[in-house]
């Protein structure tokens, strides 16, 4: 399968962030505010500008996946109403400071959508996607306590999402096999920078040190 | 209002739509069923074209409105597409005959002509050109809706009554307002807005004649 292909190749860094010292103190109730304020402004921007992502991609989509991303960008635009509301019950501005990790992986995916293949856009949003649910998978089975932020952590390793990643995953293997071998080289490529990506954007909201 | 006057320059267009002969036949109930076939193999072409122009114009678009665009586009496939794959069925045709259906030069122009609106322009005038489509359907059925009443063929009636519903009047509600507030450049505006009620009445008369001019 591609999708496993793929994941093994980026074993090194997904080992990296699974987990990440963010996740660890996030599972161990550990991780001060001010930390979670940070990622949740970057990762508000972060979603906003996916929803783009996944419209232009959308755009090159095969005619029977149209729909599936019509409703995949509702659904995840409506997220977005849980940062609001957390953000105002903590009390934290979300139009803060932009970090430029963030801003780098949003020109990223916005540039594979546009210029790059539809293979290599759709392994980009799946390679976020299960990024995303493994690193919140990891906080649910590590949790010894209810967390802050807990509705974040039952989001993103609910079932539901589970089986959405899973369908991504369907929808990507069989795209992978109506592919050459060049274009699947690619889409390698792109999968490994992603996964480069997710592993900075855990370091914005970790301590303020600059990953070589 | 921008819409109002986008719509009062193209009057002369419109009003030729609401004559065009395939669209008083359709309303009225005596249209050639081989005609209306042809017509909705096109049209469900062209609405995947549309989907496609719309999820383009959302890219461009900050959130919020970024989400309301895609809420139009999500719409439009669950509610007007799924019509058209009841419609398929009962007209004898598969979902796969739809999509396989090669689109004539007037459908093809007029999907280029909006998606290269959405990628040349701003939102706003990337909407202004699937205005007259959604709009023009809807003032359509308002025109023979006295003619519709009296319409026998249960297949056409069904179909245009989707055009007088109150989910379909929103939306076109909606599309207005996106543009009403957000008025750009009018001069643009309107040559895209002409420009698509030109294709409308193309589409119709491509519909009528049974395909392109070859």
């Amino acid at each position: 399968m591609f999708s496993e292909e793929l994941l093994r190749e980026a074993r090194s860094i997904w080992n990296e962030f699974l987990p990440h010292d963010f996740l660890v103190k996030m599972a161990e109730n550990r991780l001060p505010q001010e930390n979670f304020a940070r990622w949740l402004v970057n990762d508000y921007y972060f979603v906003k500008n996916a929803l783009r992502f996944m419209a232009l991609l959308m755009a090159k989509a095969p005619d029977d996946l149209l729909q599936f991303f019509a409703e995949s960008i509702y659904y995840i635009s409506k997220e977005l109403e849980m940062f609001k509301s957390k953000a105002s019950e903590l009390g934290i501005s979300l139009k803060g400071e932009i970090d430029w990790r963030a801003k780098a992986y949003v020109n990223y995916l916005l540039n594979v959508a546009s210029l790059r293949s539809f293979l290599e856009g759709f392994t980009a949003f799946y390679c976020e996607e299960k990024a995303y649910y493994e690193a919140w998978s990891w906080v649910k089975s590590h949790q010894k306590d209810k967390s802050p932020y807990q509705e974040f952590i039952d989001h993103w390793s609910s079932e539901e999402f589970g089986e959405y990643v899973k369908r991504l995953e369907s929808i990507l293997n069989k795209l992978a096999e109506e592919h050459g071998e060049l274009e699947k080289r690619r889409a390698r490529e792109v999968f490994l920078e992603v996964s480069k990506f997710e592993l900075l954007f855990w370091d914005i909201g970790g301590e303020l040190e600059w990953r070589r | 209002m921008i819409t109002e006057r986008l719509r009062k320059e193209a009057d002369v267009i419109w009003g030729r739509i609401f004559e065009h002969p395939f669209v008083v036949h359709l309303y009225r109930g005596d249209l050639p069923i081989e005609k209306f076939k042809f017509y909705v193999l096109q049209d469900f072409n062209y609405l995947v074209g549309l989907t496609r122009a719309l999820s383009v114009i959302a890219s461009k678009a900050e959130y919020p409105i970024m989400a309301e665009i895609i809420e139009l586009a999500r719409e439009e496939i669950t509610t007007e597409m799924k019509n058209y794959e009841e419609l398929l069925n009962r007209l004898g045709f598969t979902l796969e005959d739809a999509i396989k259906t090669e689109p004539t030069l007037v459908n093809s122009a007029y999907m280029d002509f909006m998606l290269s609106t959405a990628y040349r322009g701003n939102w706003v005038e990337g909407l202004t050109a699937l205005l007259p489509c959604f709009w023009s359907y809807a003032e359509i059925a308002e025109y023979h809706k006295d003619a519709l009443e009296n319409n026998k063929n249960e297949i056409y009636r069904e179909w245009a009554q989707v055009y007088l519903s109150d989910e379909y009047l929103g939306l076109v509600k909606r599309l207005r307002k996106l543009i009403d507030d957000n008025p750009g450049d009018y001069e643009r505006m309107r040559r895209i807005f002409m420009t698509g009620s030109k294709f409308e009445l193309a589409f119709w008369e491509m519909a009528w004649r049974g395909g392109d001019v070859f």
